[in-house]
């Protein structure tokens, strides 16, 4: 009897809540609905985007949005599990390289550039958010690595890696971790990089042997600190040890708060330095705007229109002036003397490598990390180190032999071969 | 102080708000509202059809053609066992089939899989509970109510929470009052903790009142409060277990708790010193369960020790509910602190024409007669004295029921006059023999002259 009259009331709820929420969308073409935000910003930063959703709620005065902080190391898989559920929310901010593995799942929808977000896409853009043909969110920020150093010991910083050497012998030591992400950029100064233009994975071309040799050569040079451990690396810059610190963005705060109080210092941030075959490319991870792929219309509807109202002009500047955030619209102006930090970092993108988002970035990243690893603990030489490197993405990513460019003497095996 | 309060509310206020508008927003998806339809269809269908067989049933009886018996067959009980797993059978099979066709249409079914977890853990309890039921019987029932069924509770929310959006975020949400905050998954784990040792707490006395008995023979009461005891200490561990899990450091709870004694001490003085007292007719066993009593001139029984008061009944029957700090300051007269025997003293005189012998004889034979008398220690008559107008003598006899003592005595003084009259033995009532001396003389002799 008790089952009975809760199922009524079940019945009754789901209905009500049912009735409430199938309004039929409005006849004009103004927004109206509630949409959720999910990102994982820190609170000072969470602020100045709840200043940015009050705005668009002003705009759109129908139109309710929820934003909602979950922990960086959480997000996506409450993402991937509320994703499945059909409870997703409308927008989440994350990483670009999670395009690949959402679009994979189904959980994201591709957006379709209208005239206010086609300005928003260049070539840059479009690869950082290109999948299979067609753009899975809008980028917001980017974070490159870009050189950090010292203004109180550093007049010129350098511009090539020999300048660099010579400044660490010379007494400004220079600090960077030597994984495949973080010291990425060297790749692209000795060659060409790891991947052509129109995103095929090639290694005879590429500088990735010629930066490892340089590597391993620079680790034995004095004034030169190769590092894993990416913290202690902070402490010496911030405490004035070390005159250059290889880092993105993201860890502006983290200088700043932690510079020596009795040894204060001024920094600046640059360009990484140049190598023989040209500028350094580290890698460029983008935040970006992706889009819930379950939405009703209307909420895919105002879903679109606050991701390019989040990446338009103002609200980039806004990001720009008040985070440091170096602003992926590439229509914004970064003036070097209003926003030098940030104009560094934005110099160092220009120049900076996107991975296509069909690849495995994870498994690249662990195997990259393996290279790297490798060399400069003397268990291979960079020639051997490069090939395992080739042919393991070439595994993973099931690469056939015409697919893939490998260094001269190193071929995959013809039994591992696909066979079609 | 208020704008906190003020701030706190607000955020409380508005987090209530955006929670309705994600669930509006959610409810408002094609993909959510097709689950749920399923759902609400699943529900209808497993609710009606073991309906339709209830009611089936019902008419088989009515009409004859099933026995109507209290007394369940083997066939009748499987059947009653079956009926009971109908309905999450039903619903996990109907569920499975539209996950599969949910995820041949291509649509998301992750609400439906959470459901078919929960269905699983509905099912699972179902079976627990025929097994055991089966097996003990209606002695489950208590067993049910504290432990089976909330464990089940507890996981069925354990699972709606793990479907809400950002619930992994949930145990490290920061729950505050005034100065005072701790996690949402430590106030959970507190309340796990407590509950664990309420349970156990339970379970220790239940299992003291059922086994010490037989092991010690040691007497109800004992027992009883042995077992009051141990639960009420579960208790108090459990509660400060728990408030350690909420972040409370135990050694500014025990400064608290001083600072808190002195205003109790104060305020609380009679409620304290009784349960003080409590613990002190626990411990020292001067008063029991079962035991007479004579407080304030009236004899009473024993009902209940609680660790405030004491409930007592009189003989007529009143409850009274008593302050145990009265057993402690005062003096109780206990006819059963080490025995229950207790003698009843009938005064009885004869006249002086009697035979002593033969009046103790009678007496004695009369009063085992009581169904209440005990044989041993017998009873005796005691010669008290020559009295003004009778041979008197005292008759003791024993009795177990120290409760009775009034009515043992009425019965035996109308047990002796019967048999006293039988036996032509008179029961004088008070004569006086008036001696005046030489004064009678003078006396004749004044009232002639008059």
């Amino acid at each position: 009897m008790m089952i009975g009259r809760l199922l009524r009331i079940v019945w009754l709820l789901f209905l009500l809540l049912l009735i409430v929420s199938c309004r039929a969308p409005s006849p004009d073409d103004e927004l109206s609905g509630r949409i959720t935000l999910w990102h994982s910003w820190p609170e000072e930063d969470a602020l100045v985007l709840e200043e940015a959703l009050a705005q668009f709620e002003e705009i759109h005065p129908g139109v309710s949005i929820v934003p909602v902080t979950l922990p960086e190391d959480q997000i996506l898989d409450e993402y991937h599990k509320s994703g499945n559920d059909g409870l997703g929310p409308a927008l989440l901010i994350g990483d670009d390289g999670w395009i690949g593995e959402l679009v994979n799942a189904g959980l994201i929808r591709p957006l379709i550039p209208d005239d206010n977000t086609t300005s928003l896409f260049d070539s840059r853009n479009r690869a950082l958010t290109q999948n299979q043909g067609q753009i899975f969110g809008v980028p917001l920020s980017l974070a490159p690595n870009a050189l950090y150093y010292n203004k109180s010991v550093v007049t010129e910083p350098p511009e090539t890696l020999d300048e660099l050497l010579q400044d660490a012998e010379a007494g400004n030591q220079v600090a960077f971790v030597p994984r495949f992400e973080e010291a990425y950029w060297g790749i692209q100064a000795f060659g060409e990089g790891l991947f052509d233009d129109q995103g095929n994975f090639t290694l005879a071309e590429s500088g990735f042997t010629e930066w490892l040799s340089w590597l391993n050569e620079a680790q034995l040079a004095p004034g030169v600190i190769l590092n894993v451990d990416d913290a202690s690396l902070l402490d010496l810059f911030t405490s004035g040890q070390v005159a250059y610190y290889v880092a993105g963005p993201e860890k502006q705060a983290l200088i700043a708060t932690g510079i020596d109080e009795e040894n204060p210092f001024e920094y600046g941030v640059v360009p990484l330095p140049k190598g023989p075959q040209g500028p350094a490319g580290p890698l460029l991870p983008a935040e970006t705007i992706l889009l819930y792929a379950f939405t009703s219309s209307e909420q895919s509807r105002i879903a679109d229109s606050l991701a390019a109202f989040l990446d338009n002009q103002q609200q980039s500047i806004r990001f720009m002036r008040e985070l440091n955030r170096v602003p992926a619209n590439p229509t914004v102006r970064v003036d070097q003397r209003i926003y030098p930090i940030v104009n560094g970092f934005a110099r160092q993108a220009s120049t900076a490598v996107v991975i296509p988002n069909e690849i495995a970035s994870d498994l690249l990243v662990s195997t990259g990390d393996r290279a790297y690893a490798s060399v400069l603990s003397g268990v291979l030489s960079p020639e051997e180190a490069v090939c395992e490197f080739g042919l393991e993405v070439a595994a993973f990513q099931d690469y056939r032999a015409a697919d893939i460019s490998l260094p001269q003497g190193c071929e995959i095996p013809a039994e591992s071969l696909t066979i079609e | 102080m208020d704008n906190d309060r003020t701030d706190q509310a607000e955020s409380v206020v508005e987090f209530i708000s955006n929670q309705i508008d994600i669930l509006l927003e959610i409810l408002s998806r094609p993909v959510v509202q097709r689950q749920i339809l399923a759902v609400l269809l699943i529900l209808l269908i497993t609710w009606l059809l073991p309906e339709g067989v209830r009611r089936w049933r019902q008419k088989r009886i009515s009409t004859g053609e099933e026995p109507k018996s209290k007394a369940l067959s083997r066939k009748q009980r499987w059947l009653a066992a079956l009926y009971y797993l109908l309905t999450p059978l039903l619903a996990l099979g109907l569920l499975n089939i539209a996950i599969r066709l949910f995820a041949q249409q291509g649509y998301p079914n992750g609400l439906l899989a959470d459901l078919n977890n929960l269905i699983w853990i509905w099912l699972i309890y179902r079976i627990l509970l025929t097994v055991l039921y089966a097996r003990f019987g209606e002695a489950v029932r208590p067993y049910r109510i504290r432990i089976v069924t909330p464990i089940f509770l507890f996981l069925l929310v354990l699972q709606i929470f793990a479907v809400l959006p950002g619930s992994s975020t949930f145990p490290d949400a920061i729950i505050g009052f005034g100065s005072i905050s701790f996690t949402f998954g430590n106030l959970v784990t507190a309340l796990i903790v407590l509950y664990i040792f309420i349970v156990a707490a339970w379970i220790a006395k239940q299992v003291m009142i059922q086994t010490l008995p037989a092991r010690l023979n040691a007497e109800p009461g004992v027992i009883e409060s042995v077992a009051t005891l141990t639960r009420y200490a579960l208790l108090s561990l459990g509660i400060l277990l728990s408030l350690s899990f909420l972040g409370l450091n135990l050694t500014s709870l025990a400064i608290v708790a001083g600072g808190l004694s002195v205003g109790i001490g104060i305020g609380l003085q009679d409620i304290v010193a009784n349960f003080v007292s409590g613990l002190v007719l626990l411990f020292e066993q001067s008063l029991r369960p079962g035991d007479v009593i004579e407080l304030d001139g009236r004899i009473s029984e024993v009902e209940k020790i609680s660790l405030r008061a004491t409930t007592v009944r009189t003989l007529t029957n009143e409850e009274l509910i008593v302050p145990n700090n009265n057993f402690t300051t005062n003096q109780v007269k206990n006819f059963t602190k080490s025995e229950r025997l207790v003698q009843v003293i009938v005064p009885l005189g004869v006249s002086y024409k009697s035979d002593p012998d033969l009046v103790r004889q009678l007496a004695i034979e009369t009063s085992l007669l009581h169904p209440q008398v005990l044989a041993d220690p017998p009873p005796i008559l005691l010669f008290h004295g020559y009295g003004d107008s009778s041979l008197d003598f005292n008759l003791l006899v024993s009795t177990n029921q120290p409760e009775l003592t009034l009515k043992i005595r009425s019965d035996l003084y109308y047990m002796l006059w019967e048999k006293l009259a039988e036996n032509k033995i008179e029961i004088p009532f008070p004569q006086r023999d008036l001696n005046l001396g030489n004064g009678w003389e003078k006396l004749a002799t004044d009232f002639q002259t008059s």
